[in-house]
């Protein structure tokens, strides 16, 4: 019973910062919608039903979130097979190159796709983003599945094509489901990459809010507009979740066995060919290009963006990114790693473990409410008693916290997950105690997460753009947030610049991500 | 009493019954064998007196005391599983020492010495359990065990994860190693031969239920039944008449009949002639299928293949067996 009560009171304080500074600020924002400062009304909400402008974004979102997921899994399936299931020099390498788009900033990816038709762009960086989602996830699940089932189906005289439509492919179909839910989910909230792409011409619905927000100060239209992303990316992180749960509950897994083979180029041309060309077209040429567009400068060489970066905001805007991505990364890992404890009980009865369940779905919200929701709820909230932040400076650290907070717990409770019970029991039964069971076996199993869920949050707070656009003060931006006010004023000097500080953004945090993969422990497959 | 006393445990999982109103008491120093195929319940009984499964009727005790209030850290009980479980991040030692306590350095490291003597691993202090065998690996899981001197301990299938021929040469270790100490013990397997091996007395399990508590000998001579008798391999059975035909010397009182096993029939010259059926191979002998008096069906342990299509055989022994 107190055991209990101390778990409870342990959650209590990832649970407040949650309720303060997320679920507070969200319900606000919704109840805006609904209300015009007087009375209840569907007035608002009708205004934007109404309006052209919602039902373009909402339709431009769907369409190209779709469109990028349908591209991403098309190529990632195929990428996983070449990067996972079969076996060359250089692999592991490649792997990792793949997984770099991942962690760069939006605005960076953005930037990097600004050189096509502005749609086109969109879908493309949403596919350069996303690719390692699918090719990780379906990948780790492909290299443990369990080789003899290809090979009693091969036995029994399938031919490889029929083994792979027969056998392969719907075992897979669960991890290659809930790639393409979190990779829809993923573009139907990259609020920087549209942003600076659409140039004003093309919105989603987050974009929109920001529009609505600080352009217009049409409040009760971004507050409908959120509630509409809100529906938006829940049903697609509610689909996730089902669906992974059905692929851990209906799969045979092996440990990664040694079942990859050599590429046969008779066999496999199609595959590598398709990947090389992706590998190489979508996710090399664009960094590459980015790096030197930013070292032209008027038509010829010039190190002048860089140069003029430094004597200028750069300085001051990585400090101001370096200070609140630290400060965002010990409240996010603090706090999930209580969340990952928390959740990581395992109680004898259903009621127990459903409340575990319902618990661990909750700190993963922030996943699925756009960061552009929590960037505006901030505003209408935290600005005025009993809890007034506005000109405070902790406000972008919390609200970059509550971005990665769902990363940092996806990280860091397989790590306990994968603690068998029968070590806990054992160590039990000799005689330790519950708090010597947390200090010398799950606490340990937590510090192996420790680097990577640090790595992530800081990393992710760098390159924080939804929310910190509605927090950042105009005289200290985040890099981001100046790379995207540079960006979005490409005079000749401004746009120089914009590429030079997105270089220099891209490489810190490939630099912070570089060095928490190397303490990527096994358990942590996904993203 | 003093020892274990289990009484009328029942375990349930949902609406299934796993373990229905066991009982039995085990004097300290005794080992007993939960004998039992899978999912008989034999595990779950013993998971249930460690307390890792909620008990939902019934109570275990320890020296008379009621052991229902009592956390499992603090029962004083040791438990082997079936795979070791040793702590990965930890070495030998620091694995076998986890249980001890606070006791200074000196006196800590002298117990972990002593312990790898006693399982036959001196020196492997300082190894990780990842450079173990399997077998090495549950030798360091008793120590660990053994360790902080348990009341009892409960040792679930562990030798079931190695090759036959280490499970027969840990067995022989183990049995020594619980005498040698005074152990007391509850030892689950579903192998007759490693429960025998191991145990002062031997309680067969079937749906949950633990069907007959025995000494070794006594139960492969009276079973209490004839699911008992087929789980020791007893899965022939025949009357008075038979019995005596095929050359027993014993006599069954009225309502029993004789289980015949896998050793009862003995070739002999001077025997039964009976007919062969089929003939097949196991490691270190011959199985001779044959066709009894009664058309019934039974085998006979041969050193060398049957040439003929009879052989004669005797009835040395069987098991007395309600009809």
């Amino acid at each position: 019973m107190i055991r209990r009560l101390a778990w409870v009171l342990v959650a209590a304080v990832p649970a407040a910062f949650l309720a303060v500074f997320f679920v507070w600020p969200a319900l606000s924002l919704v109840t805006r919608g609904f209300h015009d400062g007087e009375s209840w009304t569907l007035a608002g909400l009708a205004a934007v039903a109404g309006s052209r402008r919602t039902w373009d974004a909402l339709v431009f979102t769907l369409a190209t979130a779709s469109a990028a997921t349908a591209i991403t899994v098309a190529l990632g399936v195929v990428g996983a097979y070449v990067l996972y299931r079969l076996r060359f020099r250089g692999q592991s390498w490649l792997r990792g190159l793949v997984t770099v788009p991942f962690v760069l900033p939006t605005v960076v990816v953005g930037i990097a796709f600004s050189g096509p038709h502005p749609v086109a762009g969109i879908v493309l960086a949403m596919v350069f983003f996303n690719y390692s989602v699918v090719v990780r996830t379906v990948g780790a699940l492909w290299i443990r599945l369990d080789p003899r089932q290809a090979q009693a189906a091969t036995a029994l005289g399938a031919s490889p094509r029929q083994v792979a439509l027969s056998v392969t492919l719907p075992s897979l179909g669960p991890a290659v489901a809930s790639a393409a839910a979190l990779v829809f989910l993923f573009c139907a909230s990259g609020f920087g990459i549209v942003m600076t792409l659409g140039r004003g011409q093309y919105h989603t619905i987050e974009t929109e809010i920001w529009f609505q927000t600080t352009q217009v100060l049409n409040l009760t239209a971004a507050a409908a507009l959120s509630i509409a992303q809100v529906v938006v990316v829940t049903v697609s992180l509610w689909l996730t979740n089902a669906w992974q749960r059905r692929s851990q509950a209906a799969l045979k897994l092996m440990p990664e066995t040694s079942s990859t083979s050599a590429p046969v180029w008779g066999r496999d041309w199609p595959a590598l060919l398709l990947t090389g060309v992706v590998i190489l077209g979508l996710l090399v040429v664009p960094l590459a290009g980015l790096v030197l567009r930013s070292l032209r400068v008027r038509g010829a060489w010039s190190l002048d963006g860089y140069r003029r970066l430094l004597d200028e905001e750069l300085v001051g805007a990585i400090s101001t990114s370096l200070v609140t991505a630290t400060g965002a990364a010990a409240i996010a890992v603090g706090l999930g790693m209580l969340v990952a404890l928390t959740a990581s009980r395992r109680p004898h009865s259903r009621t127990g473990r459903s409340w575990l369940h319902a618990l661990e779905t909750v700190y993963m919200l922030p996943l699925g409410v756009s960061a552009v929701t929590v960037g505006f709820g901030y505003l209408i909230t935290l600005n005025r008693p009993p809890l007034d932040l506005r000109s405070s400076v902790v406000l972008i650290p919390i609200a970059q916290a509550v971005v990665a907070l769902p990363l940092v717990v996806r990280t860091l409770l397989p790590t306990l997950r994968a603690i068998s019970p029968r070590q806990i029991q054992a160590a039990q039964v000799l005689g330790a105690s519950p708090l010597r069971v947390l200090g010398t076996i799950e606490l340990p199993a937590l510090g192996r997460g420790f680097g990577l869920a640090l790595g992530f949050a800081f990393a992710t707070s760098l390159g924080e753009f939804g929310a910190t656009t509605f927090l950042a003060r105009p005289d200290n931006p985040t890099l981001p947030v100046l790379i995207y006010r540079l960006f979005s004023r490409p005079t000749g000097d401004n746009y120089a610049m914009a590429l030079a500080a997105s270089v220099v953004l891209a490489l810190l945090t490939a630099a912070v991500m570089v060095a928490a993969e190397q303490a990527r422990p096994r358990e942590v497959e996904s993203w | 009493m003093s020892g274990l006393a289990v009484d009328g445990v029942t375990v349930r999982y949902g609406d299934k019954v796993a373990v229905d109103q066991a009982t039995f008491t085990l004097e300290p120093g005794h080992v007993l064998a939960l004998l039992g195929a899978s999912g008989s319940g034999k595990s779950s009984l013993l998971r249930a007196i460690v307390g890792f499964e909620p008990i939902a009727s019934g109570r275990v005790c320890w020296d008379g005391q009621d052991l229902s209030t009592v956390k499992v850290h603090k029962r004083r009980f040791g438990l082997v599983f079936q795979d070791g479980q040793l702590f990965p991040t930890m070495t030998v030692a620091k694995n076998i020492a986890y249980g001890l306590g606070a006791l200074d350095r000196l006196t800590r490291r002298r117990r972990v010495q002593e312990l790898l003597e006693l399982v036959g691993l001196p020196g492997y202090g300082d190894r990780k359990p990842d450079q173990l065998s399997g077998g090495e690996a549950q030798r360091v899981a008793l120590a660990r065990a053994l360790a902080p001197n348990p009341r009892a301990i409960f040792l679930d299938e562990p030798l079931s994860a190695l090759d036959t021929g280490l499970r027969r040469r840990l067995a022989d270790d183990l049995s020594r190693i619980l005498r040698e100490t005074g152990t007391t013990a509850v030892y689950v397997s579903h192998d007759q031969e490693e429960a025998f091996a191991v145990a002062d007395s031997v309680a067969v399990m079937a749906d949950g239920r633990i069907l007959q508590r025995e000494v070794p000998d006594e139960l492969w001579n009276r079973p209490t039944n004839k699911q008992v008798a087929a789980f020791l391999g007893f899965r022939t059975f025949i009357t008075q008449a038979t019995a005596a035909a095929l050359g027993w010397d014993g006599r069954l009182e009225a309502g029993y009949v004789l289980g015949i096993g896998p050793r009862s029939l003995d070739l002999d010259e001077r025997g039964v002639e009976v007919p062969v059926l089929g003939q097949s191979m196991t490691v270190d002998h011959y199985v001779i299928e044959v066709r009894l008096p009664d058309g019934q069906q039974a085998t006979v342990a041969a050193p060398k293949k049957a040439d003929a299509d009879h052989v004669r055989v005797t009835l040395t022994s069987g098991a007395v067996t309600p009809a």
